[in-house]
């Protein structure tokens, strides 16, 4: 990793260097903040961005993509891959963190997925550290924190007149150096100046091994408890950074079809519902025990990391305004 | 009336509906980690400590009885909830004997999306025609009559027309027409500006489904949106396609929708679903001088035809023998 020491108008020249590039970054309308195209030039040169109401799963895995399309009679048909090249800025360090999730199910997890791959490959993902904790985040409860690089190409802190850049993309790094005032080379994030990062004394949730969780599965008290505020909806897996669950269907188009992936929630009744008409799944409370399981145990069992980014976007979109912190306190102290 | 008197009152309630009434469950609030009151089920009387009410429960607890088929159930309701019970009643859905209803003469609840930045601030409880919200240390008191929801501000039945047990309270008075209001501001639009009103709603939605989730009348155990064979829509959630969920949905709830607000309220991307309900309810109101649940017994506006009907019906003229199918 290099750390790099700038002035802002340094750094922005610096990115004026990616003009083969689609620029994106974090931009409200009306009470939303959602990332989208801008050009460089547009960036705001104190480099301070909202943090998105939206994750940037939406960039990655989008609401609809289409796979292929299809023709009567004909077969092999060719992955329609989205090889835009993308730079992606203004994002968070929990935002970088869900992407190491998704990255762990999706290229590393024994099923390479080329749609994702190729988006993944031809994004660059600048991350800016929090300068405040949201009302509803939680990274350092989970032991993660508002300052760390997360597996981004690079993470950019605010020090005044200067930025300091903690890059772990080389290919960014080389670019940025000719243009630094200082560079060093660090091994991680508590070596370098990163400026004010906020702190705050905070109680660590009580996380569990994913062994640990194992023999709750069979706990149908635990998850009755826990579901009985949940109307069913899809808002916090649509939401949520790591939530990767998609569906399949195709579009008759007429003469062609297309087939498209979309987002599916473990939260609705279709989910997993097999063709007999059967479902293993078939109550809330299955679903609810899927999808904290998944989280807190399934993923950092397969891939030894958790599911969870604590990014908060679930406690502000739940109707029901359910707290992904106390069912996790809750599963803690649930003793049968 | 104090927060602390309603609180020990539905308490001593609940427990009266668990113990006398054989109640299996009691669907309520209780407060969330936000303070904002969260749906919860209760199963047992001594569960009922955290039992609460007040001006921040959003969520209408009707659309939490498909879960508890067959079971008796309590249920706290204000006028809109009670509504709902009557609807699904008359409907078929729940039988009036296995309800125990806990009336609650409502006040009116706060609009989620009108407290705008301050949503996510510590909700501390409301008295008196205020409530009170911590943010960042400062303790805020909000006049409630600001912030209450469109459909709280327009509603005209606040009391409970059903009810087995009655919170002692006043319920809001004065019905403005907020709703009204908007469905006016829309039919004033020229037809392109109401189309691209509305496709900058479809364009908000992410077809979460919290809408139909929150709402007591979708109650359907396989909603249009999930059917193959015929598909009426993707499951991309499109301009095109999120208008005919938006719209359809509005033409399932025409003349069974009780104004609660709890669809708007779950909506975690701001769509302007109320215009279309309030605008729904006009047009059935206008035609047939119908308002959704109020009585039990009577027959819903769409659900029924009289041959008194000034309108074409069956080519006119049926004979008595043919009145079969009354």
């Amino acid at each position: 990793m290099l750390y790099l020491k700038l002035t802002r108008k340094n750094f922005l020249a610096a990115l004026e260097s990616f003009s083969d590039y689609q620029v994106y970054a974090p931009k409200r309308t009306e009470d939303k903040v959602r990332l989208k195209e801008i050009t460089i030039l547009e960036l705001p040169e104190n480099l301070q961005f909202e943090r998105c109401t939206h994750s940037a799963k939406e960039l990655f895995l989008p609401p609809e993509e289409t796979l292929f399309y299809f023709k009567r009679f004909s077969s092999a048909q060719k992955p329609l891959l989205d090889e835009t090249k993308r730079l992606i800025i203004g994002l968070r360090p929990c935002d970088a963190r869900a992407l190491q999730v998704l990255d762990s199910n999706f290229l590393q997890g024994g099923f390479d997925d080329p749609y994702y791959r190729s988006r993944r490959e031809n994004s660059l993902v600048l991350t800016i550290a929090c300068r405040e904790f949201e009302k509803t985040c939680f990274c350092d409860a989970l032991g993660l924190g508002p300052d760390l690089l997360n597996g981004a190409d690079a993470i950019i802190y605010d020090l005044g007149d200067q930025v300091g850049v903690l890059a772990g993309n080389t290919v960014l790094a080389q670019r940025l150096q000719a243009f630094a005032l200082e560079t060093k080379e660090v091994e991680n994030e508590t070596q370098v100046d990163r400026g004010a990062v906020p702190s705050r004394e905070v109680e660590l949730l009580p996380v569990k091994s994913p062994e640990e969780y194992f023999p709750l599965i069979f706990q149908d008290k635990l998850w009755e408890e826990i579901e009985s505020a949940c109307l069913g909806c899809g808002a916090c897996s649509y939401l949520c950074p790591t939530c990767y669950c998609f569906d399949i269907t195709d579009v008759n188009l007429g003469p062609v079809g297309k087939r498209i992936r979309t987002y599916d929630s473990c939260m609705f009744n279709m989910y997993t519902l097999e063709a007999s008409g059967h479902n293993p799944r078939p109550t809330l409370k299955e679903r609810w025990r899927q999808r904290f399981m998944h989280k807190f145990s399934y993923i950092p069992y397969l891939h030894g990391l958790l599911g969870c980014t604590g990014c908060g976007r679930c406690l502000e979109a739940c109707p029901s305004r359910i707290d992904i912190r106390e069912v996790v306190k809750y599963v803690a102290t649930f003793t049968g | 009336m104090s927060l602390g008197e309603i609180t020990e009152e539905l308490i001593a309630k609940g427990r009266e509906a668990f113990l006398n009434e054989g109640i299996e469950v009691l669907l309520g609030f209780e407060k969330s980690s936000s303070g904002f009151l969260k749906p919860k089920a209760f199963f047992s009387p001594d569960s009922l400590k955290t039992l609460r009410w007040d001006a921040s429960a959003s969520t209408n607890l009707a659309a939490l009885l498909p879960k508890y088929r067959g079971k008796k159930i309590g249920i706290l309701a204000p006028g809109c909830v009670s509504r709902s019970l009557v609807i699904l009643i008359n409907e078929g859905q729940i039988v009036r004997e296995k309800l125990k209803v806990i009336g609650i003469p409502c006040p009116g609840v706060i609009d989620r999306r009108k407290l705008g930045p301050l949503k996510n601030s510590y909700f501390l409880g409301s008295k008196g025609g205020k409530f009170l919200l911590e943010s960042d240390n400062q303790i805020l008191e909000l006049p409630l009559e600001e912030y209450l929801c469109d459909c709280c501000l327009s509603c005209r039945y606040p009391s409970p027309v059903i009810y087995d047990y009655m919170i002692q309270g006043k319920s809001r008075e004065g019905a403005t027409d907020a709703l009204e209001g908007r469905v006016k501001k829309i039919n004033s639009l020229s037809e392109i500006e109401r189309l691209s009103y509305f496709q900058d709603q479809a364009e908000k939605c992410i077809r979460c489904y919290a809408c139909r989730q929150a709402c007591p009348m979708c109650y359907c155990e396989s909603c249009f949106v999930e059917s193959s064979e015929p598909r009426w829509l993707t499951a991309a959630p499109t301009i095109p396609d999120n208008l005919i969920w938006l719209l359809t949905r509005t033409y399932h709830l025409a003349g069974r929708c009780v104004e609660c607000g709890a669809c708007e309220q779950a909506c975690p991307e701001g769509v302007d679903l109320m215009s279309l309900l309030a605008w729904a309810k006009q047009t059935v109101s206008q035609l047939f001088n119908y308002t959704p649940g109020l009585e039990i017994g009577e027959r819903p506006a769409l659900g029924s035809f009289s041959y008194d009907d000034p309108d074409f019906f069956w080519g006119g003229g049926l004979t008595e023998e043919k009145k079969c199918c009354t």
